[in-house]
């Protein structure tokens, strides 16, 4: 806890009024319960909600570079064709053990998703692709 | 019209004439039934993902055609009664081919770089050849000795 919080020991003059500065005390961060004072009280569904997006923030303040958004290669390179004659390209959306790989993974949009998914099912039809990886051990 | 394309594999032991052959007779097809044939793309003989009747290679043909759809089942048909061809697979490429002409062009086009790079690859594929058979004369002794430094330079290869 910082002093911020703790403000009462530093005479400043442009302070609010005691009674609008609300009871922010030791061990309270902002938000809390002159929050309620403000804008009414939350529900407790709110303040789940509130409390799981702090936590999302502070995870990715943490984590950084894990929690990136990630991009559709495809939307972001027009050129790049999907063809399920080339299992070059595609084998990127497989596991090693030869099950696709899932867009909240490989960062697919919902559309070429799709269209990876058509193209790896049918280049293993005609075996340019494996269904699992102990084919042919 | 509609476009298709048509790839299959046919088994690694036959013969380039005995591939050719089967080519025709589906041309034959596809004139019959009144497709419009763009061009054969042979990609040559691949390693398959899994074992198709115990071959581990297959020679991959992919054939363009134009047709209103009638022209499928008989290509398929025949297909599935050679023998020599492992696996078909037949593909709506284009729903609505509307200038026919540049389309047809732009076969003519592929093939040629296609025949181009068939050439490059039997081209390789003969240097490789002829590499192997020298190596197999000079070093018959240094070769089992490195016997599996040898083993994946075969593997290299057949990509």
């Amino acid at each position: 806890m910082s002093e911020s919080g703790f403000g009462g020991d530093f005479p400043r003059d442009d302070r609010p009024p005691r009674e609008d500065r609300g009871g922010r005390g030791f061990g309270r961060g902002p938000g809390g319960r002159d929050r309620d004072r403000e804008r009414g009280p939350m529900s407790v569904k709110a303040r789940l909600r509130a409390k799981a997006r702090k936590k999302a923030r502070k995870a990715q303040k943490k984590k950084g570079s894990f929690l990136r958004k990630k991009v559709c290669r495809f939307c972001a390179d027009t050129t790049a064709g999907i063809d399920y004659k080339d299992p070059k390209g595609l084998r990127y959306f497989l596991t090693e053990t030869g099950k696709l790989i899932p867009q909240r993974i490989s960062g697919n949009c919902a559309k070429h998703q799709r269209r990876i998914a058509v193209a790896i099912k049918r280049a293993r039809q005609i075996a340019l692709m494996p269904y699992a990886s102990h084919h042919g051990m | 019209m509609r476009e298709y394309e048509t790839t299959f594999i046919v088994q690694p032991e036959i013969s380039d004439e005995g591939a050719q052959e089967l080519l025709t007779r589906v041309d034959g097809i596809l004139e019959r039934s009144g497709a419009i044939r763009l061009l054969h793309d042979d990609q040559g003989k691949r390693r398959l993902a899994f074992d198709i009747q115990k071959f581990q290679k297959g020679r991959y043909v992919t054939t363009y055609y134009l047709s209103d759809g009638s022209a499928v089942s008989p290509v398929e048909r025949a297909l599935r009664l050679e023998e020599s061809v492992l696996r078909f697979l037949t593909v709506m490429a284009d729903p609505e081919v509307i200038d026919i002409e540049a389309r047809k062009a732009r076969a003519a086009e592929d093939e040629r770089r296609h025949a181009e790079r068939a050439r490059e690859r039997a081209q390789r594929e003969a240097e490789e050849e002829r590499a192997r058979e020298a190596e197999m004369r000079s070093g018959g002794r240094e070769r089992d000795r490195y016997g599996d430094d040898d083993d994946d330079g075969e593997r290299g290869d057949d990509e």
